[in-house]
């Protein structure tokens, strides 16, 4: 799970992780927040529930979103907390395979 | 042709137009695959989108049924009976492919004589799915146990056509939980090939909440008809029986790792008579098929359980129960 934002005006998601899919949503300003899921390759899948109260997922191209400053800071203080990710690095620097 | 793609329908109005449309645009050349929607009395508006797609898709056939079957079993019988290709794919109504995965697959079962075959599998909407069989990359004559084939029995596949119709598999109608594992490990032990491919995102299975039929309540006998349906066919087949033995101890990790039978034994939603049918039910599984031999190959995780079971100690049940839910607070 990752809280992105989307790079440009007038974003557009997927009804399945392909250009040739219909379209679902337009977001018409760049900045808009949005959290997503990884997916298929080149694509976030963005999760929702429908105005049926049925849960959907959407898919938005990776190269139309970036990262929040916020969730960097998060995300790095995560890691260099997390025992599992520092023991993973201390091997790859001990193996010198860096 | 080439490719039949089977989709079993019952109100899915919401959710197919992604499915269709994922066939439509497939780059395989639509007089070389057929699309069979098997409606099963759907009470929504699934066969009105059905009939919109089919003046688009001329490779499209839509078989109404007139009696709803309460399961996919029975649509997906009619598909292998109606299929005119030469392989055969099940697709739910509500999960979609790669746009390029038609081709890719056919090609590839082709180059390998493929009698099963299938392609990685995206999860959508939070949808767990096996992932333990594509960390290799592509595999064309994959093993069943050394490719942790028996983590992926669901019917998302691709069967050789002639292959289902010279064995005979149809889905047994009579199971109404793992229906899908007892037809798919019955064509594993009888293909001749597995293919597995995993350099493309071929099927996405997409999760639209607890709908799944496996998570309510069913009575214990039912629930373990097709595990023994599955079994037997394990014991009664030709294979060597040293790979026999390694085949059954796989399954049954397996089992008692993803099946529901644990959430059923320790949920606390059962009653006590409900958890005494369920370990009646579950010794008389063990006692059948986990002799001693059969024992020393069963994750020790699993060993607490089996005991329970076969004591038939239904105090120690509830302990177990407790203590699982104190763990998870």
């Amino acid at each position: 799970m990752k809280k992105m934002k989307t790079k440009r005006k007038n974003t557009n998601t997927y009804e399945r992780p392909s250009l040739n899919a219909n379209r679902v949503h337009l977001f018409e300003k760049a900045g808009t927040e949005l959290v997503v899921y990884r997916s298929a390759a080149g694509w976030y899948e963005h999760r929702y529930v429908g105005a049926d109260g049925f849960r959907y997922a959407e898919f938005i191209q990776k190269k139309d979103l970036r990262y929040q400053l916020g969730y960097i800071f998060f995300a790095a203080k995560k890691r260099i907390k997390d025992p599992n990710i520092r023991i993973k690095v201390m091997n790859r620097l001990k193996s010198k395979n860096y | 042709m080439k490719v039949t793609v089977a989709i079993p329908v019952y109100n899915a109005a919401n959710y197919i137009r992604a499915t269709l449309d994922s066939l439509m645009k497939q780059t395989m050349h639509s007089r070389d695959f057929e699309v069979i929607c098997i409606n099963d009395c759907s009470t929504d508006k699934s066969k009105e989108v059905i009939e919109a797609f089919k003046i688009r898709m001329e490779n499209l056939v839509l078989i109404d049924r007139e009696t709803n079957s309460g399961g996919p079993m029975i649509p997906r019988n009619d598909a292998i009976h109606a299929a005119r290709g030469e392989y055969l794919l099940f697709l739910d109504n509500d999960d979609f492919l790669g746009e390029e995965a038609l081709e890719r697959l056919y090609n590839a079962a082709q180059e390998n004589r493929s009698d099963v075959i299938y392609g990685k599998y995206i999860g959508v909407n939070g949808r767990n799915v096996p992932q333990s069989m594509f960390k290799k990359g592509n595999i064309a004559n994959a093993d069943i146990i050394r490719d942790n084939l028996v983590y992926s029995l669901a019917p998302h596949k691709m069967f050789n056509v002639s292959f289902l119709r010279k064995h005979q598999f149809l889905f047994d109608p009579q199971a109404v939980v793992g229906e899908d594992q007892l037809f798919v490990m019955q064509c594993y032990v009888e293909a001749k090939v597995i293919t597995v491919l995993a350099d493309y995102d071929y099927y996405f299975v997409v999760s639209r909440g607890n709908e799944n039929l496996s998570l309510k309540y069913f009575p214990a006998k039912k629930f373990f008809y097709s595990f023994h349906q599955l079994i037997k066919y394990i014991d009664e087949s030709k294979l060597n029986n040293l790979y026999k033995r390694d085949l059954k101890i796989a399954y049954l990790n397996r089992f008692f790792h993803a099946s529901r039978l644990r959430r059923q034994l320790l949920s606390k939603k059962r009653t006590k008579e409900q958890k005494r049918a369920w370990l009646a039910e579950t010794k008389k599984f063990i006692d059948l098929h986990i002799s001693d031999e059969i024992m020393k190959g069963i994750q020790p995780r699993f060993h607490s359980i089996i005991y329970i079971a076969k004591k038939q100690d239904l105090k120690k049940l509830l302990k177990l129960a407790g203590r699982i839910k104190e763990a998870i607070r």
